[in-house]
């Protein structure tokens, strides 16, 4: 099973950032939703309106260019119905030729606008003509235009035709002598349109607005003065608003209408800016308001969001003093009203429960240690009684059995100095056992101040004190090279060793030689320092018995001792901070050791202790 | 203790610690006569010169005191104290000779300015080296100062 690293959590934005990004995000959506609503509704009637203008101003173009076609056609069927005509038809001859070219240039407006007119025979060729265009001709144009002429009762208007700029729009009429055909009158009117008419028209379809007039056919436009371009969508079939926009102007809105009696359309556009412009200008009104408002939001909601978090930010700041132990005051947010006020109370009184209960725990150590410091102090004056009271009959015991044999020794027979010789011996038993006893009590009552120890130089140190005892038995004692530095306290642990040392020569069957052996090894970072004998070993199940204080496993006969020495061991390097034990095969040696803290591991902790504080 | 009549003074309240030490330095082959006080008042006493301690031929200014720390009335301690206060004792070789081995009492005794600290052994062949040791240094190697005078 592996293990996943903890994923870092996402950074959070602070409530004085957050609470105004939602309320500004709201304002916006909200303006942007009321925008576009408002602006539809305005920009549809706004459209309504500018389309019923459209209809109506078409129409009435319209109405009135139907009204211009009919009085064309009236002057029209005036002139062919004339009697100058009518007499040079029947009898051409030059006096009546004249007073026909009068009727003929006499109609139909102003000369200005007349281009030609003329008289035409049944079959269409020119009988007589007034004014200067003559290069005009479209003879299938015109073959329609006497057709439908020969089957109308009045006169007719024809298709507009473009001649360079100049528009042209020809009208003609029958001439009927008796019931029969006899010719055609046909005039083509240029297309000219006074500066007053013109300001009329624009005062009629608005300003902005564009008209034009063009034939159903399609071909030729003009804006009535001069030649157009042709719009760019079909505009003959739909009456209803078309949208279109023409190459280098603007998107319109146009109607079109058919002029009736006519081949003619006219055509009203209407550029859609200029429609929609009410429109815009609420739309930008509107953004400015928005964009006031939401500076306003912000403002507002971050300082809502500075009275809520200043509090818990004191709060905060309150509850890391009392972490760190050092809290005193109030947080001031107590006399608010609402629910932080509530908290920073609550708070307080939190505050007021922990200072209490830390102080009574504090008086509670400091009794208790008052009580510990006495006890200490009694076991002390009474080790000190022991120490020098006890010790004192043990001396005159000692001293005068001893005199006694120097002194008295020769009036004394075997028994009597064998006895003398018991109660010497018995005095030195019991001084070694008090001074063990003193030895126990003060490794486990001292305070050890553990500092780094050079351990070869402590190693040798205990083994030269034991020299003498170790020729004594005629022991061999081997130390490992250059043992590791630990961490010890330096009086205990060369008692601790001096302990191992004596008993590893001490414990070994009568005849044999001791051979001990200090060696180390390193386990998990620590030291572990073996004395190992050739002695007599010991029973697995004696392995724990041996630490304890008085346990002997022999008589003091065969081996002599008090039965501390073990203990004073484990004690002494549990207080060092480490631990004691032993292995053994009996009959062939027993291998005690003690594991103490190297110096590098000591260095560590106390460098993550300082980072930790 | 160039000369073997200097005085040696035993402040020791033990009878039996009292005949051993005798009995010591009598096995060592010391000659120093040892004059001997069992309290802290009379070794203050003696060492003034007052009461009964008046005749200084019977009772001659010690060269060197022996101190015990546990005594009756005043402490070993507070004799040392004393001397040291003293004008005349300020030089005085005092050498404590006890039964406690506590760090602490070692610790004060050379505070208020013990020359030497010993510690009583249980067996008397102990006890008689080291007053052959003690003897061999303070009379062989070590010289002594002048005592009495201010």
């Amino acid at each position: 099973m592996s293990e996943t690293p903890p994923q870092p959590s996402p950074r959070r934005w602070p409530i004085t950032v957050k609470l105004p990004i939602l309320i500004g995000g709201l304002l916006v959506v909200v303006t942007v939703i009321y925008g576009y609503a408002a602006y539809d509704t305005m920009a549809h009637s706004a459209l309504a309106v500018a389309t019923a203008h459209l209809d109506t101003v078409t129409s009435q173009f319209a109405k009135s260019l139907h009204q211009s076609r009919d009085q064309m056609a009236a002057a029209m069927k005036g002139a062919a119905d004339s009697a100058a005509l009518r007499a040079f038809v029947v009898r051409p001859d030059v006096r009546r030729r004249t007073r026909a070219l009068a009727v003929l240039r006499a109609t139909g407006g102003p000369p200005e606008q007349l281009a030609v007119s003329e008289l035409l025979d049944t079959l269409g060729h020119r009988v007589l003509a007034v004014g200067g265009f003559d290069r005009w001709a479209n003879s299938a144009a015109d073959a329609e235009l006497v057709r439908a002429a020969a089957h109308a009762d009045s006169g007719v208007v024809g298709e507009f035709r473009a001649v360079g700029d100049t528009i042209l729009l020809p009208v003609a009429g029958k001439v009927v002598i008796d019931g029969r055909l006899r010719g055609y009158v046909v005039q083509w009117h240029r297309l000219m349109t006074s500066p007053e008419s013109r300001r009329g028209t624009a005062l009629i379809v608005g300003t902005g607005a564009s008209i034009y007039v063009g034939n159903v056919a399609g071909g030729v436009w003009t804006d009535l003065s001069l030649r157009a371009s042709a719009p760019p969508v079909d505009v003959s079939r739909d009456s209803g608003i078309l949208r279109y926009q023409r190459p280098g102007g603007p998107p319109v809105l146009a109607t079109a209408r058919a002029v009736p009696g006519t081949p003619w359309l006219v055509l009203l556009e209407f550029p859609s800016r200029a429609v929609l412009a009410p429109a815009r200008l609420f739309l930008g009104r509107l953004a400015r308001i928005g964009t006031i408002v939401l500076v306003l939001g912000l403002l507002a909601a971050y300082a809502v969001s500075r009275t809520l978090t200043g509090p818990l930010a004191r709060l905060t700041l309150a509850a890391e003093e009392i972490a760190a132990g050092s809290y005193r005051g109030s947080v001031g947010v107590a006399d608010r009203g609402d629910e932080i006020g509530r908290l920073g109370s609550a708070f307080e009184t939190m505050v007021d429960h922990v200072r209490e209960s830390r102080q009574e725990l504090e008086e509670r150590v400091k009794a208790r240690t008052a009580e510990l410091q006495e006890r200490n102090e009694e076991l002390e004056a009474f080790a000190y009684s022991i120490s020098h009271d006890l010790r004192a009959p043990l001396r005159a015991m000692g001293g005068f059995s001893q005199a006694m044999l120097e002194d008295y020794g020769d009036r004394l027979d075997e028994t009597g100095r064998g006895y003398a010789q018991r109660v010497v011996t018995a005095a030195q038993t019991m001084d070694q056992l008090i001074r063990d006893l003193l030895t126990y009590s003060k490794v486990t009552r001292s305070e050890l101040e553990l500092a780094p120890l050079h351990l070869a130089r402590i190693l040798h140190g205990v083994v030269r004190d034991l020299e003498e005892e170790i020729r004594g038995r005629h022991a061999q004692v081997a130390l490992d090279a250059s043992p590791p530095d630990v961490v010890g306290h330096e009086a205990t642990l060369t008692q601790v060793m001096t302990n191992l040392v004596s008993n590893a020569i001490k414990f070994v069957p009568a005849g044999r030689a001791p051979e001990v052996r200090i060696r180390w090894d390193l386990r998990g970072g620590r030291l572990r320092l073996w004395v190992e004998d050739n002695g007599i070993g010991i029973a697995p199940e004696h392995y724990e018995r041996v630490f304890r204080v008085f346990e002997r496993l022999h008589g003091a006969e065969e081996y002599p001792g008090t039965g501390i020495g073990l203990a004073i061991v484990r004690k002494g390097v549990e207080r060092m901070g480490g631990r004691a034990g032993v292995e053994s095969t009996p009959g062939q040696g027993s291998r005690f050791w003690i594991e103490l803290s190297l110096v590098e591991e000591r260095n560590e902790r106390e460098r993550h202790s300082d980072t930790a504080g | 203790m160039s000369g073997s009549g200097t005085a040696i003074l035993l402040v020791e309240d033990d009878d039996n610690d009292v005949l051993l030490i005798r009995r010591a330095f009598t096995q060592a082959g010391i000659d120093h006569p040892i004059q001997v006080v069992r309290d802290g008042d009379a070794a203050v006493a003696y060492l003034g010169g007052t009461d009964r301690y008046q005749d200084r031929k019977a009772y001659p200014l010690p060269s060197l005191m022996l101190l015990d720390l546990k005594l009756p009335r005043r402490s070993g301690l507070e004799v040392l104290a004393w001397a040291r206060q003293e004008e005349r004792l300020r030089r005085l070789p005092i050498v404590v000779l006890t039964s406690s081995r506590e760090l602490a009492d070692v610790n004060r005794a050379y505070e208020l300015g013990a020359n030497s600290y010993l510690v009583k052994p249980v067996e008397f062949p102990q006890l008689l080296d080291m007053v052959k040791i003690f003897d061999g240094y303070w009379s062989g190697l070590n010289e002594l100062p002048e005592i009495g005078a201010a």
